[in-house]
């Protein structure tokens, strides 16, 4: 009797081990190493950093999306027509898309989705986050929505392409919402309930996050976002980013990121292996603190700007994978302008500029950055130092954590700061307010790194930038005002920073956009 | 009350004072050093007021320095370790969600330490000034002097990338990891209630690096401990006599030379686990392992008050209560130990 309770035992055991192997077998799986997901990852409306971003576009819809050009293309929105004055937007929503629970996206999602951004008012990037206390959304019938703006905004669309604006399943929030957590605020943070191409499988803290394929997902729309071509996305997490490249040459993952410079360029000579690049618009910059002397005056960071050569760390450090500066406006933003001449490597200027400056002896000065922001900065700070140690600049350095660098930053407790730049939702409006615009004054902390004495026409046009639609006017406006940045030498822009993938040759189809979206639905193996 | 349970007790109650030591100063550290929580929740931005207030109200950092201390302390003692202030979560459900992953590994990682250290010591010490016990003390060193995050990585380049013989990182692999169902957290012990012989294989490979790399950065001192111990033993009269009297080496070691030797073995033993958990911050790292250590060093970086007081003193109340189960471990191995 014990003998055939363990023969039948045996036999369950190999039957369900065969049975997995098979089950395994037939699932394609796409496996992706990445050092975290971020905070909140799977909730578009709660505030959190960047990192999370790429989760989003995965399992949420926008009402609006663009492509990688800027492009706006309709998503979940049918079309949409603006009031003359920008203030009444209309959308028409597409019909019979439904969330991963099943529930009916319609207007009232959409107003029910836009409510909870301003309800759990956390400070994220959405700017619903403020203008949506005083404006109102209007659920015409059942597939039409409207929104009465409070003051005129023609760049509405630009922002709602965003990953905060996704829609989600009222029914979903309201079965996890609680007394204390109205918006299911806690349940969302590692759950999901919206449209998009792939929905949540498994989370493991630390250890994965699984998305399985939405196999009722309506389609997308061509070219720009599709159906999963992958059956499950296996997310995991490896802080070390050695180990991604190891687990990357073993097999054991598909996609490896934010890996370091020398890694990448061992893995692009590894058999089967590929590094691909992708521009972001972020870029690697000097920013001085612009209201402390001596880098308030103008002929002080001139000074710098030609005592650096910046062509070296793009070709030494970066080994040319990253992209020249021309200004603040990134490859692929409005404002950018690849003529224009950047500042010239010339030691002689640089001196003959700081003596003007007043300064023929140089100066002390210390330069922060935090390593965890970017591998690279710590070869590139003593590359800056040796440089400005050519004019007479006596640079300390002094490595932060990133938290301490940025809180640094706010109480303009600094000289000099190594930093990584990024545009929010890729329009230059958010990149030139950083640098030109006056401080609000009813912000907490300001851009210590802005410029100060900026003429008051300057902070104008940077206005007027907002209020303003017509491509071809915002290109030259922008271009203009990146000009007038640069000869001031507001900041040193060093490089624009691609996003590199290092994947495996079977891989295909991988897009990284320029708003951060890791378009995994585009992808497929052999 | 029996001699042993008292001293328990006491050893116990000495822990109190020890932690809030402990938690007192790791508050102040935090507090002193540069880096804000709220700016890096912020991510740099100038704020309204009200959102800044908020934020700040939210992760308890809006009231006096001393008031923050003594609502975390009461908190503490009442069993609630707050929510992390970058997640959310509460810090001691993070905890015990990450606590079975870093003690499979401490002890898969003993294991090898306690087999690999304890063995190389005897074979050490009964064949001592012999080229093999000269092998063995250059082994013992190099193991202790070695870097663990170097070490890691050098065991998996060789069994994973170059031999194919063991995964890299994580503590299960892709197949398994969507038919896996845990009960304990303990995957090993998980496996085998679940009967998923599958899983047990892929979750034993999975641990092989991890722990043979923070197995062998304890061996040194464990080898070398157990060398001196041994040696010290075999050189006294009642092994000489046992000696004399015919008995054979082997019975002469096991049987009377052991029991006495194990007893500042254990001490270091104890004392390892410390080692281990500052160990286990490189080998989590390196490996993927998502254990309290990994969740430490994150909340390091994002000036998570509130998951690094927790995860500090989680680690402090673990090591404490290892260290009581050593001493207790005395009485078991030497009759004249009492309590």
């Amino acid at each position: 009797m014990k003998r055939s309770v363990r023969m039948a035992l045996v036999l369950l055991l190999g039957v369900t081990t065969a049975l997995a192997f098979v089950a395994a077998a037939y699932a394609t799986d796409l496996v992706y190493a990445r050092p975290s997901l971020g905070t909140k990852f799977l909730d578009p409306h709660q505030g959190g950093n960047s990192g999370r971003y790429q989760n989003l576009n995965l399992v949420y819809d926008t009402l609006v999306f663009s492509d990688d050009g800027g492009t706006l293309y309709p998503l979940l929105a049918e079309w949409w027509e603006a009031s003359e004055d920008y203030t009444q937007w209309t959308f028409q929503l597409r019909s019979g898309i439904v969330f991963h629970d099943g529930t009916p996206l319609n207007a009232a999602a959409v107003k029910f989705s836009f409510d909870r951004i301003v309800g759990i008012g956390n400070h994220t990037v959405a700017q619903w986050r403020y203008m949506g206390k005083d404006s109102t959304i209007e659920v015409v019938d059942d597939l039409t929505v409207r929104f009465k703006l409070s003051k005129p905004y023609p760049l509405f669309l630009t922002e709602l392409v965003y990953a905060c604006y996704g829609i989600i399943s009222p029914t979903a929030v309201q079965q996890h919402a609680t007394a204390a957590d109205p918006w299911a605020t806690e349940y969302f943070s590692s759950n999901e309930c919206g449209s998009g191409p792939f929905q949540f499988a498994e989370y493991v803290p630390g250890e994965r996050l699984i998305l399985a394929k939405n196999t009722k997902y309506w389609g997308g729309v061509e070219g720009v976002k599709c159906a999963a071509k992958v059956d499950r996305l296996v997310m995991r997490i490896v802080p070390d980013a050695t180990t991604r490249a190891i687990m990357l040459q073993s097999g054991e993952v598909d996609i490896a990121e934010q890996l370091p410079v020398d890694l990448l360029g061992q893995l692009a000579t590894a058999p089967g292996i590929k590094v691909e690049y992708y521009p972001l618009q972020a870029f690697a910059e000097i920013q001085f603190n612009g209201g402390k002397a001596p880098f308030n005056n103008e002929k002080v960071r001139q000074a710098i700007s030609h005592a650096i050569d910046v062509d070296s760390i793009i070709n030494g450090v970066e080994r040319g994978h990253v992209l020249p500066m021309y200004g603040v406006a990134t490859q692929g933003m409005i404002g950018y302008d690849p003529t224009r001449q950047r500042p010239t490597y010339d030691v002689a200027l640089a001196k003959q500029l700081l003596a003007e400056a007043g300064y023929p002896n140089g100066f002390d000065a210390t330069l922060i950055w935090a390593t965890e922001r970017r591998a690279e900065f710590d070869l590139e700070a003593v590359l800056i130092q040796e440089y400005l140690g050519q004019i007479g600049i006596r640079l300390t350095l002094q490595s932060l954590a990133w938290s301490a660098e940025l809180e640094k930053q706010l109480n303009a407790d600094f000289d000099m700061s190594l930093m990584t730049m990024t545009s929010g939702t890729g329009d230059p409006s958010s990149i030139f307010d950083k640098y030109l615009a006056p401080p609000h004054p009813a912000a907490v902390g300001q851009y210590s790194f802005r410029w100060v004495d900026a003429p008051p026409i300057v902070a104008e046009l940077v206005e007027y930038g907002t209020t303003i639609w017509d491509p071809a006017t915002r290109q030259h406006l922008y271009a203009f005002l990146d000009a007038v940045g640069t000869a001031a030498a507001v900041n040193i822009p060093l490089y624009q920073i691609p996003v590199a993938f290092a994947m495996r040759s079977n891989v295909h189809g991988f897009v990284y956009d320029t708003l951060r979206r890791a378009c995994f639905y585009f992808v497929s193996k052999d | 009350m029996s001699g042993l349970l008292r001293y328990a007790l006491q050893r116990l109650a000495l822990t109190v004072p020890m932690i809030l030591i402990l938690l007192t100063v790791i508050f102040l550290i935090l507090r002193v050093l540069p880096g804000d929580p709220v700016s890096a929740m912020l991510g740099g931005r100038p704020v309204p007021p009200e959102v800044l207030q908020s934020y700040r109200v939210k992760m308890g950092v809006d009231k006096p320095i001393p008031a923050q201390y003594v609502t975390y302390i009461g908190g503490v003692f009442r069993g609630d370790f707050g929510s992390s202030m970058r997640t959310s979560t509460p810090v001691l459900r993070e905890l015990f969600s990450r606590f079975p992953a870093t003690i499979e590994l401490a002890i898969f990682g003993l294991l090898v330490a306690g087999i690999l250290g304890f063995s190389t010591g005897i074979i050490a010490a009964t064949r001592a000034d012999r080229p093999i016990d000269h092998g063995i003390r250059i082994f013992h060193i190099a193991s202790f002097a070695m870097p663990l995050f170097w070490l890691g990585l050098m065991f998996q380049v060789f069994f994973a990338v170059k031999l194919g013989w063991l995964p890299v990182a994580g503590r299960l692999g892709g197949d398994v990891a969507f038919t896996f169902q845990p009960v304990t957290g303990f995957y090993v012990l998980d496996a085998i209630i679940r009967w998923d012989g599958q899983s047990l294989a892929d979750i034993v490979l999975h641990l092989i690096l991890p722990a043979l790399t923070l197995g062998i950065a304890m061996t040194g001192l464990l080898g070398r401990m157990s060398r001196a111990s041994m040696l010290e033993v075999l050189g006294q009269d009642y092994v000489t006599t046992a000696r004399a009297k015919g008995l054979r080496e082997r019975l002469v070691v096991t049987r009377h030379a052991l029991r006495n030797a194990l007893i500042p073995i254990i001490t270091v033993f104890g004392l390892e686990f410390a080692v281990l958990m500052g160990g286990a911050v490189l080998t989590e790292t390196v490996f993927s392992w998502p254990g309290i250590a990994s969740y430490l060093m994150r909340a390091i970086n994002a000036r998570d008050y509130t998951a690094i007081q927790g995860s500090v003193v989680f680690i402090a109340l673990f090591i404490s209560v290892i260290n009581l189960i050593v001493d207790l471990l005395y009485s078991a191995v030497d009759p004249r130990v009492r309590y």
